[in-house]
């Protein structure tokens, strides 16, 4: 548990990119975007904080969106993008810089992601799936 | 229709850094280009591989076109001459880059005054072709296309992205320096000293090293001149220091030739060219890549603080390593000054040059600071995995335990040796077996290290190593894989 009279500081966190594919931070949620690329978004919808690694995809006049589970909320992936945490990746190795909440227990892992687009897995899916590959 | 997926979505990826997108194809003339710059009569190569206080003959053998093998290729002799897709420390153990690094060192090296200790008068049509225009024309068009090819891979392997501030590089920078403590080239040190014969195990450490040391500094004055306030005053003082405030006997090159005189090496630059390691010669060409284009200053601001953060503990190591194999009367004053001058050169560089450079030019100035540090770090560590190899390679010629039983192999190659002569450096992409068919021949490692083959002995070259073959008597051999 985070403790709030600890001012948050830069505190740097090492990904392995084959192992994790998001960082839990206290409550908060961080995920990665692409499947093998640095950007590590916040994963919490900006309207009531709904999961948006539960969050389904459109395209829509905003660009790519997602759509939260909750209450509909449609979330920009750009506006995602510009709140990404800093982080700088060299082959697999990530190191992420945030300004975690002093004592917040910060955990890299493996989360499934749900995200609804063509019909076709992104990635690693539990199934085992290749990407692009139809999804049974 | 939806399901649990491994990522957010597909988004549009981030712009790529304007220095990282690579060069358009080369065009056609590029090899022809290359083929004429290495042929000419100046980099024309002698079978000892050595230019003693010459630094204007440097060998540039233009590696053969692969033969065709007589069976069809292994799977891992798939070539590894396209830098784009194979992974970097792949092709770093490839003819074609041992190749490309030579050249590319060539070429930025006309750039420094390299003048011989003796016999100028003999040596200055040498002189006058390394610094004339032919060369330098051609060389000005082959070098992107070899920057392309041996820094593209670099530059795609790295990401910056998020917003990073100072107070987050800092933390980033602690963050490393509290974790480093340079075991893996603490390991290479110390096998140093643990070779059968440590001596030619140091010297051979010392001749890579050199590659760099006798020129030091030379590819961070390139950032010397210009206009760029406090900053450019704040490199300057770093710059002074590595030149010994203009006092001869303490400049950091003038310390290392005593070094190398010590453990019976020649000192003058480049002495050992044909003996560097393809690792070794794209360290030296990195630092000069950044360098160069002034586009790259914040780059190398980064580069600058990663290695003098790591260079005050590795030369410590160093000294250790002389002084384990000369005693310890050893000469480390190179060293010692390093352990000292670089704890306030990593200071400087942080808090007088990289933060108000920060300060003044902005974000995207910081993650090119961050692309220098962590392009810094690979390429140390290719260096480092390179001086690794090819002590183990040494290890096992010096021992006898790369000598092997013939048996069945591919044969890759087969080749003669005229009674006399030598062969270029080989790079082995993959485990080799060398077989001498005919004849006796040595086999050489390093400078130094070799081992005498007579007919019918088989010698295993592990992977990723660079190696020589020459004959007294003439010899007949074959290069196959490695495994059966």
């Amino acid at each position: 548990m985070a403790r709030r009279d600890v001012p948050a500081a830069p505190r740097v966190i090492h990904v392995d990119r084959r192992e994790a594919n998001a960082l839990e931070v206290g409550e908060d949620l961080y995920l990665f975007l692409e499947a093998s690329d640095s950007v590590l978004v916040p994963a919490r919808c900006p309207h009531r904080g709904g999961p948006l690694h539960l969050a389904t995809m459109e395209h829509g006049a905003q660009g790519a969106v997602l759509v939260c589970p909750w209450h509909g909320t449609n979330v920009p992936l750009r506006a995602l993008v510009r709140r990404a945490v800093a982080t700088v990746q060299s082959g697999d190795r990530v190191r992420a810089v945030l300004d975690a909440p002093g004592g917040a227990e910060i955990v890299a892992r493996h989360i499934p992601v749900h995200v609804a687009t063509d019909g076709t897995c992104a990635g690693n899916c539990p199934g085992g799936h290749q990407k692009g590959s139809p999804r049974s | 229709m939806s399901g649990p997926v491994d990522s957010l979505a597909p988004p549009v990826p981030p712009p790529a850094p304007p220095l990282a997108r690579p060069l358009a194809p080369p065009p056609a003339p590029i090899d022809a280009w290359l083929r004429e710059y290495a042929t000419h009569e100046l980099f024309q190569r002698n079978d000892t591989d050595l230019a003693l206080d010459n630094p204007y003959r440097r060998a540039l053998p233009v590696p053969p076109v692969p033969p065709v093998p007589p069976v069809p290729p292994m799977p891992q002799d798939a070539p590894a001459d396209d830098p784009a897709t194979a992974d970097l420390e792949t092709y770093l153990t490839s003819d074609e880059a041992l190749f490309a690094n030579r050249v590319l060192l060539t070429i930025y090296e006309r750039d420094f005054v390299l003048l011989p200790r003796a016999e100028f008068a003999a040596k200055h049509a040498d002189f006058a072709a390394y610094y004339g225009a032919e060369l330098t024309g051609r060389g000005d068009q082959i070098r992107p296309h070899l920057e392309a090819r041996l820094f593209g891979p670099l530059e795609r392997s790295i990401q910056v992205s998020g917003e990073w501030t100072f107070e987050r590089f800092r933390a980033y920078y602690e963050d490393f320096v509290a974790g480093y403590h340079a075991e893996e080239h603490g390991a290479v040190t110390t096998r140093v000293t643990t070779l059968p014969d440590p001596r030619r195990a140091l010297q051979f450490y010392l001749i890579q090293a050199a590659c760099d040391f006798l020129v030091e500094s030379s590819a961070m004055g390139r950032n010397a001149l210009g206009n760029f306030g406090p900053v450019q005053s704040e490199l300057f003082k770093v710059i002074i220091d590595e030149c010994g405030y203009g006092v001869d006997r303490t400049r950091h090159s003038t310390l290392f030739q005593r070094v190398l005189e010590s453990v019976g090496l020649d000192s003058t630059p480049h002495s050992y060219w044909g003996y560097y390691l393809p690792s070794t010669l794209y360290t030296a060409n990195y630092y000069n890549y950044i360098a160069r284009n002034h586009a790259r200053i914040f780059r190398y601001l980064g580069a600058l603080l990663h290695v003098e953060s790591c260079f005050r503990l590795t030369c410590r190591q160093m000294a250790a390593m002389m002084q384990a194999v000369e005693g310890p009367g050893a000469t480390v004053d190179y060293f010692t000054e390093h352990v000292h001058i670089d704890n306030h050169h990593s200071r400087m560089a942080l808090e007088s040059i990289i933060r108000p450079a920060i300060a003044q030019y902005g974000s995207w100035a910081l993650e090119e600071v961050l692309r220098g540090f962590e392009e810094s770090r690979t390429v140390g560590d290719l260096h480092t995995h390179g001086l690794a190899r090819q002590l183990a390679w040494m290890a096992a010629l010096q021992d006898g335990s790369a000598l092997e039983a013939p048996g069945p192999r591919h044969v890759l190659h087969r080749g003669t040796l005229a009674a006399g002569s030598a062969s270029n450096f080989f790079v082995a992409a993959s485990e080799r077996s060398v077989r001498v068919r005919r004849g006796a021949m040595t086999v050489e490692a390093a400078f130094g290290c070799e081992r005498a083959l007579p007919e019918g002995a088989t010698m295993r070259v592990p992977a990723g190593v660079t190696f020589k073959l020459r004959s007294e008597i003439g010899a007949a051999y074959e290069v196959a894989h490695g495994a059966p």
